[in-house]
């Protein structure tokens, strides 16, 4: 008979010592019904590390499932040959850097101590390519290490194990924002990790004000989510709410910023996003400089900022890297074309089928005969467009990028020109249809052009329902729900209601930096200038030639 | 205490448009029938009788009970049941006064908007919307206020300036020709429609900082009285006063008459959706205070449905005019003398409850 362990005897003998008698009569069964994987990783906080290698060795391969990506090496440290057992996940660990720190340590460690305990401190101390090392006690938090991509350490016949900080998760390279891009600006855009992400916000703001405060949220993902602040310029009672907001997240899985925003945004019943949500580190940087919060997730390129308003979703980075007049024109013409966007069809309804007499008489005319043997009205008309080019623009999105043109092609050849030749479609209805479409692009932020989007429809059966009544009832509820929305207490459509006027001249129209002299009160910022007094052009240079002669 | 808050400009705003958007319409036949060519002149009289002396009386309520909302006012100054009635009467003019609002709507719309539609449909579509507004809050209703205020005076703006080759100062001379009495005879019928604010009471009592109260009231009444001033000017400058008393609506058929360029015409739809933005909030802020009022004074509690049922209500009363020659027969010649008393008469007796109340707890404690 042998007297050996098991490692199931090995299992129940550390269970049993940790006090979880259930678990350990589970694992001396040899675990039946497979309830033992479950219940450890549920009571992981409370288990102590143990002297034993072998011990531990099966308490982790018993955590992780033996997943294939969970690599076990042993190893002998040091004068006393003191057997270590290192543990990684494979492809999560920058494994080129750990091998050369291993062979470092391993180089050093003729002088070191030829006991375990000793030497864990020892190993911790010593200076190599692995740019950290730390001592843990408790086998969540090396699960934790392991599963943040770290290298875990275990030497037989110490009670404390080592940390190897050698992330090495596979990431993508800094590359310009797809979806925000800008002609005069920054090319930079967030990646999927959070660290760069960090690292870019903070190397455009090389303050020690800056804070990052980074938690867990998702009991299956353990998402790292940081929130991101200036210390005295960001309101400690915003600050609070975030905290609080994210703190009582209670979800397994955190994927994208999106579930985030869902679960901490005032109300969700609404079309408009009341989180802005942004893949540019230097806007999420000018929030921060706002006194807003930002907040970044791990494995997406997408920060959010809170609180935000209607109107900086319609605004662009680029409209702070252009001369100020240049910017006006172009506010003027987005806040124009997202009234087309919103309500462009509904208009054209409304006046072909109720309100004739608003148009000019030849272009009524031109309109009537265009429509002259359409079979539809004109609601119908317009929503059987309308729906064909979201269709459209859908597909294109969808569709891979070599056939993508060909969506075009359809769209152009099928939907316009053989509807209009079939007289199916009147030609003015394809233009307005057209004008839509490409109003709602000229939206800079896509959540918003999506809402106006889905109000157009509304808005258009509204008009072709009840002419500009129905149509002037609609855009005054959609009016008055943006006012009454709150993004993290701040109103939703300020500063037009409740109007505010020192912070109209960052509205439609962007007043030049030095008349902009105080931040935004909606960001609600602890101190509210910005840019010093008497910063504008003084024109002090003397005409050449001109000289005062004294 | 109050938890809402207002702040006094807004109130200017949701009070000018209150106090203008329905007069706006058809103010200048009224008034062009009794007063002539200085009819004109009617309107700030009106508003000095009938605006100001609710606005001081409301301002002083609102100074001896500063951080109280009105129900609590009317509680503390009255006793608690009497005070639960005295809120409850405002909640039932406010309802009436919304029920008015929305057949000014329906009757309008019907004629320039939408010939043939149904005229319940309309009411219901209006009060529908009416409701979201009044359900949103007393804050979001006076911040739309703001929006639709604005609006509305650069639409007036807009018409005086488009209308200025129409335009001949003659029509209005010579001034004060028959005298000061037709001014004042032109002048009472509206007093009324100037003091049917006090269905505000709740929302004054709302207003940030109670000492700035009357300024805000003052300021409104005179944004209402510039604005209506400046429409019944154009409308008798335009047509004369004798064709503009003849005319049912003039303000509309004013707006036909402004054209800019050969692309800028027939601009009476934009008008109707100006005037109907403000109706709007005119009868969500009535309506939030029936509700208000109501809910108070019979200790309901803050939920949507009650502000259906009133609105509801209020659609259901609405239709009790048979046409809209009656509606303006009992605005012109009944309203006036049927609420002045009740509009002077609730923060009067209010204030002297206050006072009375004050003194004797003075008495005892002496």
């Amino acid at each position: 008979m042998s007297t050996r362990k098991t490692p199931v005897d090995s299992l129940a003998a550390y269970l049993r010592r940790a006090g979880l008698a259930a678990e350990a009569a589970l694992a001396a069964q040899g675990d039946p019904a497979n309830q033992l994987e479950l219940a450890l990783s549920r009571q992981k906080a409370k288990l102590p590390l143990s002297p034993e290698l072998g011990e531990m060795e099966q308490l982790f391969l018993l955590l992780f499932g033996a997943s294939t990506d969970l690599e076990t090496r042993h190893h002998r440290f040091g004068p006393g040959a003191v057997e270590g057992l290192l543990l990684h996940l494979k492809g999560a660990t920058d494994l080129p850097l750990l091998e050369r720190g291993l062979a470092e340590l391993q180089s050093m460690a003729a002088s070191a101590p030829a006991v375990a305990e000793p030497l864990v401190d020892w190993l911790a101390g010593q200076r190599s390519s692995i740019p950290r090392t730390t001592i843990e006690t408790k086998v969540d938090q090396l699960a934790r290490a392991l599963l943040d991509g770290n290298a875990v350490l275990l030497l037989a016949g110490a009670a404390r194990a080592l940390t190897l900080a050698a992330e090495g998760w596979p990431i993508r390279t800094i590359e310009e924002p797809k979806t925000e891009g800008v002609i005069r600006g920054p090319r930079q855009g967030f990646t999927e990790a959070i660290f760069t992400n960090t690292a870019l916000i903070r190397s455009r703001i090389r303050n020690e004000r800056l804070r990052f405060e980074t938690t867990r949220i998702g009991e299956l993902t353990g998402t790292r989510v940081t929130i991101a602040y200036i210390a005295g310029l960001c309101q400690p009672t915003l600050l609070d709410e975030v905290r609080q907001r994210l703190g009582r997240i209670k979800v397994d899985a955190i994927l994208e910023s999106c579930n985030i925003e869902e679960l901490i945004e005032d109300t969700t019943w609404t079309v408009f996003p009341l989180v802005k949500a942004t893949e540019r580190p230097d806007v999420v940087c000018a929030s921060l400089l706002e006194g807003r919060i930002a907040i970044l997730t791990d494995g997406t390129p997408f920060a959010l900022s809170v609180p935000t308003t209607f109107n900086e979703m319609m605004q662009s980075p680029e409209d702070y890297f252009e001369r100020f007049p240049i910017v006006l024109l172009i506010r003027v013409l987005r806040w124009l074309f997202a009234s087309i966007a919103l309500l462009g069809p509904a208009f054209y309804v409304a006046f072909t089928t109720f309100h004739q007499e608003m148009l000019p008489h030849p272009l009524l005319l031109s309109i009537l005969n265009a429509r002259e043997g359409v079979p539809f009205p004109a609601v119908i008309e317009a929503l059987m467009m309308e729906i064909a080019f979201e269709a459209l623009r859908e597909a294109g999105i969808r569709m891979p990028k070599q056939i993508g043109q060909a969506i075009s092609i359809v769209g152009a050849l099928v939907i316009g020109q053989a509807a209009v030749q079939a007289g199916l479609i009147s030609a003015p209805m394809v233009i307005v249809v057209s004008l839509t479409g490409l109003a709602s692009f000229v939206v800079p932020k896509f959540s918003e052009a999506v809402s106006l989007r889905l109000l157009r429809f509304v808005m258009l059966i509204t008009a072709g329902t009840f002419g500009a009544f129905g149509l002037t009832l609609a855009v005054l509820c959609i009016l008055v729900h943006l006012i009454s929305l709150r993004s993290f207490g701040a109103p939703y459509y300020a500063p037009m209601a409740p109007l505010i006027p020192d912070d109209l001249d960052d509205h439609i129209l962007r007043a030049p930096l030095w008349m902009n002299r105080k931040r935004p009160s909606t960001g609600s910022p602890r101190d509210r200038t910005r840019v010093k007094k008497g910063l504008g052009p003084q024109n002090r240079m003397p005409v050449p030639g001109e000289e005062e002669k004294p | 205490m109050n938890t809402v808050r207002i702040s006094s400009q807004q109130f200017a705003c949701l009070l000018g448009l209150f106090n203008c958007i329905a007069a706006l319409i058809f103010m200048p036949a009224v008034l062009a029938k009794v007063a002539g060519p200085d009819a004109w002149l009617s309107v700030p009289l009106s508003m000095l009788m009938g605006a100001v002396p609710v606005s001081g009386l409301l301002a002083l309520l609102v100074r001896r009970h500063p951080g109280q909302s009105f129900f609590q006012v009317a509680e503390a100054c009255l006793g608690r049941w009497p005070g639960r009635l005295a809120v409850l009467s405002l909640g039932l003019f406010s309802l009436f006064l919304t029920s008015l609002v929305i057949r000014d709507v329906v009757d309008q719309s019907a004629i320039a908007l939408l010939p043939g539609t149904p005229r319940m449909v309309i009411a219901i579509l209006f009060a529908g919307a009416t409701a979201y507004a009044a359900n949103a809050g007393s804050e979001v209703t006076a911040r739309l206020a703001v929006l639709a205020f604005l609006l509305a005076v650069f639409t007036v703006a807009f018409m005086a300036l488009g209308l200025q080759g129409e335009i001949v100062w003659t029509r209005i001379r010579p001034l004060l020709g028959e005298g000061f009495l037709p001014v004042l005879r032109g002048a009472w019928p509206v007093t009324g429609w100037f003091a049917q604010f006090i269905a505000l009471a709740p929302f004054v009592f709302q207003i940030s900082r109670p000492e700035k109260a009357l300024r805000g009231m003052l300021w409104g009444n005179l944004f209402a009285t510039g604005l209506l001033v400046a429409l019944v000017l154009s409308t008798i400058l335009t047509f004369s006063a004798p064709l503009t008393e003849k005319l049912f609506y003039p303000t509309y058929s004013l707006a036909r008459q402004v054209a800019i360029g050969q692309f800028l015409e027939r601009l009476e739809i934009g008008l109707m959706t100006v005037w109907l933005s403000g109706m709007l909030v005119k009868a969500a802020a009535s309506l939030w205070s029936a509700a208000a009022c109501l809910r108070a004074g019979l200790g309901l509690p803050h939920a949507w449905w009650l502000t259906v049922i009133i609105t509801a209500i209020a659609v259901a009363l609405s239709a009790i005019w048979s046409s809209p020659m009656a509606l303006a027969q009992f605005s012109t010649k009944v309203w006036t003398p049927l609420t002045i008393g009740y509009d002077l008469g609730l923060p009067l007796l209010l204030l002297l409850g206050s006072y009375l109340r004050v003194r004797r707890r003075k008495g005892v404690s002496a």
